[in-house]
């Protein structure tokens, strides 16, 4: 339940920033006009991030339900 | 209790409901690189592309801070309840902190390679920081030394303190104090939107952050049950 709140208070502080901060970023929107725009490489690399956070998350994930089984048989 | 019948869709929405942070630390995570990799930079002449670095680099230090943080705490619990499970958690926070501080430094290093010029350039942030590293990483020496549980829960704990204390004279306070090629005395672009273009400020700070912090007390989490289950004869 602490943990629940703990994460709920991460989030609503993150809103609070966005909330904060989001007009004076569309404001200064005129800055990027000699922005560095992404290119198919970036695109690339995003996706093998993603790709390794989804073998990240399936990781951690089967680590869980190892533990859970675990917990249940010592109980 | 509401029992819910066994078909896909109500499975799916038990598993949510179950660990709903953890999925939202995955999306936050994705969207981080999404966005990281995606969104126009500012074209700065010394930077270039290694701006983007700053959606990965700072949000390791947060991190690495949060964990220490609840590592201290932890400790300050040992000292005065005595209770293993706080020694454990204190470990175990201490251990994803530092793994987030060598993973920050490592960042670091590669961007110094490129705007600095060198990997190691003797800056006194890197130097700083490897000092707090190095100090950090002598309390899991010190723990592995002492082998009677209760001295070791005891004597761990002061020393971390020691640690998290150290921290801040070699991370925050010495480095401002000279001169530096690090971001810091001069303007923060971490902590201050107006050192940075406000929209990297909002993914750092709405985005990465979240995920990471999520990321790093869902691995603790993790080890902290496996060491329950370790020690399941002091619980």
């Amino acid at each position: 339940m602490k943990k629940n709140r703990l994460f709920l208070l991460i989030i609503f502080l993150s809103a609070i920033s966005f909330y904060l901060n989001g007009q004076q970023a569309f404001d200064k929107k005129e800055d990027l006009k000699r922005a560095l725009e992404p290119t198919l490489m970036h695109y690339l690399i995003a996706g093998f991030f993603l790709i390794a956070l989804f073998f990240i998350g399936k990781y951690l994930f089967s680590i869980e339900k190892r533990i859970d089984a675990l917990e249940k048989s010592e109980l | 209790m509401v029992k819910y019948p066994n078909t896909l869709f109500n499975l799916s929405l038990q598993m949510i409901k179950k660990k709903w942070w953890k999925i939202a630390c995955l999306i936050f995570l994705a969207a981080t690189f999404i966005l990281g990799l995606t969104i126009s930079v500012p074209n700065k002449f010394t930077l270039l592309e290694t701006i983007r670095n700053y959606f990965f680099h700072p949000a390791l230090w947060v991190v690495m801070m949060t964990m220490f943080i609840i590592s201290f705490v932890n400790s300050i619990k040992v000292l005065r309840t005595g209770k293993p499970i706080d020694d454990i958690k204190a470990a175990e926070y201490g251990r994803t902190g530092l793994f987030f501080g060598i993973l920050g430094l490592a960042t670091g290093m590669m961007w110094a390679r490129y705007t600095w010029g060198a990997f190691w350039s003797g800056d006194p942030k890197q130097t700083g920081t490897l000092v707090g590293l190095l100090i950090y990483s002598a309390y899991f020496v010190l723990r592995s030394s002492v082998t009677d549980g209760e001295k070791r829960a005891k004597v761990a704990a002061v020393y971390n303190i020691f640690a998290f204390t150290m921290l801040f004279p070699t991370l925050f306070i010495i480095p401002r104090m000279v001169d530096s090629l690090h971001p810091g005395a001069q303007g923060n672009p971490l902590i201050n939107p107006s050192d940075i273009e406000p929209k990297m400020f909002l993914v750092l700070w709405c985005v990465a952050l979240p995920g990471y912090i999520l990321l790093g007390l869902w691995i603790t989490s993790l080890r902290i049950r496996l060491r329950k289950i370790e020690e399941k004869n002091i619980l």
